[in-house]
């Protein structure tokens, strides 16, 4: 199976060669049926990209180059929005905290996420079938759902974990009101949520490493580490990609788990970029503002996925 | 690939029998409009939209049959959306004949009629702070009005032997209620002395209550800069975020409010009136009471409206539904309609019995009714430049004073950055 998947893009371009040539020289008639029908084919698809994605992308690009507040009239004002962004330093302050808050969640999430699935892959793990149910119960929550009973669990004046501090003679801290604390609340929670759908895509993954490696490998003498190292990482290397990349993505966009937790406080002070742009949009009706604020967003996702997809083609070569 | 002639004919042919239904059913649907007859209409709508209590409406629209001969068909439209199926319905030219509207709407509000006879009929006694007028016309009329108010733990107060003012006129000061709070947080071991509410409606009437006008519109349509107390009374407030007198996470990071004060641990809570039905259902644990809001010195709440009671100029039952408005503020009906709805009301010196059976509740609603009499006219400001923008044909979200107040109380930004902050953006919303 590894083999194979990762064999197939070798061939690819190996054979990529003499592909063009030789369709550029397939008559036309061909041509014309291998673009009709798939067209046709996805054309659902592509009305719905075209009309509820690309469309309004456009629109939004549009009023980024204006003082859009709503309603009215959209006024024309050039890149004036662009220059005064990178002079805010509020959107700097989000950007800075949600690159902080994807650089913390990402590895946890990849650790926890390739920890927990590895344990229920295990020959030695009992109860497998009951752990995968309770690691996996965390997806079926809704992100509302999850920032509020992390709330619960981490509450300033009433919550669990105050409580047992002090019932253990401690200092209730402060998870609401402190900065950095309430931040690492909202990683440990995302890391909590996110694990369980990526677990899943890694269980699959462990599964599908042929297990004569394994036992190549122990003829040889090789230890627990090394077969790890040396045999299920690279392995599951393809796997490992679309986690980290999925969940950088993500993480980038979190919103509504950082409402339900803390509501990007206290004060300001953890607002994320989404939020961020979500405040100036609409409780502040500068549409215009936030719309620019959004494709600078965009543009840094799309720079991050393709670096990673840089990344893994470099790897794989 | 192109669809054949049949094909083609068959689609028509359904959408046509489809176009021809529509017509048909919206042919019934104008019909039933005009049965009224000439210049006397039989029956009008009404639409408002509640949860809760519609009798004392039912109620009144019997009288009014039984005394004016026309009939009011009383449809009660879910609160999502309803504003939208107004201006959808001004839009179709199918407005109702009256109606308790969420808000004015400028689709709309050109087709509404003058209802000042109402509004300043002596009789009536109506709040002229809440009515609506544009250019000498009252276009709405409030059903009820809502305003803020302050709860206390009574048990607490109880077991630390300390007495609670009921008259709004001799109500505390801030300073002795959050010494009197102290007092009692002390002698209990609770946790805090005061929760209060993170919202811009629930912030003004510590500003006015303080001597400070707030954020107030200017001659020019925008908002002005906030008087000194204003800047005063905001630096006190966030210095109340200390964790003894008030938890710092309600204004910090979003903790609720509601929450921590039916814990039991929290000896006040600063709030709307509208918690009084929640309190007298779900509060069990201990015992709770409404005090009159602390005057420092001035007496002040904040004071919102209830659903907007308008009268359409739908032609020939422009007079009934007239009528009908007249009929609700009557002061005798009024005072119907009021008790049976649980409504705070917008006549002055109604004597009313709410249907509560919680004894909290009825002393509650009997105090807020004295305290909105005494109340300084500030109180009703905030709805004011609501309203005055909103006839301007802007809206402007105030959600932004919550969160430049968070900024403060986390010690961001001082209270001077902070006011201009707010009247910095609340102008930008009004361009």
């Amino acid at each position: 199976m590894v083999d194979s998947a990762q064999a197939a893009p070798r061939s690819d371009i190996a054979g990529g060669e003499p592909a063009p040539t030789k369709s550029r020289r397939r008559p036309r008639s061909r041509h014309n049926r291998y673009t009709a029908t798939p067209l046709l084919l996805i054309s659902v698809n592509l009305v719905l990209f075209l009309l509820f994605f690309l469309w309004p992308a456009a629109i939004g690009l549009g009023y980024s180059f204006t003082s859009y507040t709503g309603v009215g009239d959209a006024p024309w004002v050039g890149l004036d929005n662009y220059e005064r962004l990178m002079n805010d330093s509020a959107f700097y302050a989000a950007l800075l905290r949600t690159l902080i808050f994807t650089a913390s969640v990402v590895p946890l999430t990849f650790v926890a996420s390739l920890g927990t699935a590895y344990l229920l892959v295990s020959q030695y793990a009992k109860g497998k079938t009951v752990a995968r149910v309770i690691f996996f119960l965390p997806w079926l929550i809704s992100p509302i759902i999850a920032g509020v009973i992390w709330r619960w669990l981490f509450g300033e004046n009433f919550g669990l974990v105050n409580f047992i501090i002090i019932e253990l003679g401690g200092k209730p801290l402060p998870w609401q009101s402190n900065a950095n604390l309430s931040l690492i609340i909202v990683i440990i929670a995302a890391t909590w949520a996110n694990t369980a759908a990526n677990m899943l895509l890694f269980v699959a993954a462990l599964k599908n490493v042929p297990t004569s490696y394994y036992e190549a490998a122990e003829l040889d003498g090789a230890n627990a580490w090394q077969k790890f190292r040396r045999i299920t990482l690279p392995a599951i290397a393809p796997t490992s990609f679309i986690v980290l990349l999925l969940s950088t993505l993500g993480n980038m966009k979190e919103y509504g788990l950082v409402i339900a937790v803390n509501e990007g406080g206290p004060g300001t002070v953890n607002n994320l970029i989404v939020q961020y742009i979500f405040q100036t949009g609409f409780k502040r009706t500068q549409i215009g503002y936030a719309s620019a604020a959004s494709f600078v967003l965009l543009v840094i996702l799309v720079a991050i996925a393709v670096l990673q997809l840089l990344a893994s083609r470099r790897k794989e070569s | 690939m192109a669809i054949s002639p049949t094909v083609r004919t068959g689609r028509w042919r359904w959408l046509s029998a489809g176009l021809a239904a529509v017509l048909t059913l919206s042919a019934c649907g104008s019909g039933s409009d005009d049965k009224g007859g000439d210049s006397t209409a039989k029956n009008i709508t009404f639409w408002f939209s509640t949860s809760a209590q519609d009798q004392g409406y039912q109620d009144l629209a019997k009288e009014f049959q039984a005394k004016e001969g026309i009939s009011v068909e009383i449809v009660n439209v879910p609160y999502d959306g309803y504003q939208d199926k107004l201006k959808a319905a001004a839009q179709a030219n199918a407005l109702p004949d009256t109606a308790s509207a969420p808000g004015l709407d400028t689709l709309w509000i050109n087709k509404l009629q003058d209802l000042s006879s109402i509004a300043n009929n002596a009789t009536n006694n109506i709040n002229k702070d809440v009515t609506i007028a544009q250019e000498g016309k009252v276009l709405a009329i409030p059903s009820d009005v809502t305003a803020a108010g302050l709860y206390l733990n009574k048990s607490l107060f109880d077991k630390a032997k300390v007495t609670i003012p009921t008259d709004p006129a001799k109500a505390w000061t801030w300073d002795e209620f959050l010494a009197a709070a102290d007092k009692v947080r002390t002698a209990t071991k609770a946790k805090y002395d005061l929760v209060y509410d993170r919202s811009a409606a629930r912030i003004r009437p510590w500003i006015y209550t303080h001597g400070g006008k707030g954020f107030q519109l200017g001659d020019d349509g925008k908002f002005a800069a906030p008087d000194p107390a204003t800047v005063q009374a905001l630096t006190d407030f966030a210095k109340l975020n200390n964790d003894v007198t008030m938890p710092k996470s309600v204004w910090a990071a979003g903790a609720d409010p509601n929450a921590l004060f039916k814990s039991g641990q929290v000896v006040a809570y600063y709030s709307g009136v509208w918690q009084v039905a929640d309190f007298a259902e779900s509060i069990t644990n201990f015992e709770w009471v409404s005090a009159p809001t602390p005057a420092q010195p001035v007496h002040a709440t904040d004071i919102n409206l209830g659903g907007l009671v308008v009268a359409f100029n739908n032609d020939k039952k422009a007079d009934a539904a007239k009528k009908w408005v007249d009929f609700l503020f009557q002061r005798d009906n009024y005072t119907k309609l009021a008790s049976a709805n649980g409504y705070l009301p917008v006549e002055k010196g109604l004597t009313l019995n709410y249907p509560f059976k919680k004894k909290e509740a009825l002393d509650a609603f009997a105090l807020y009714v004295k305290e909105m009499e005494l109340a300084d006219p500030i109180s009703a400001s905030g709805a004011a430049n609501n309203t005055k923008l909103l006839l301007a044909g802007k809206t402007v979200d105030d959600g932004l004073v919550k969160d430049e107040m968070g900024k403060l109380v986390n010690g961001q930004q001082d209270a001077q950055k902070t006011v201009d902050n707010i009247v910095k953006g609340l102008n930008q919303q009004i361009g």
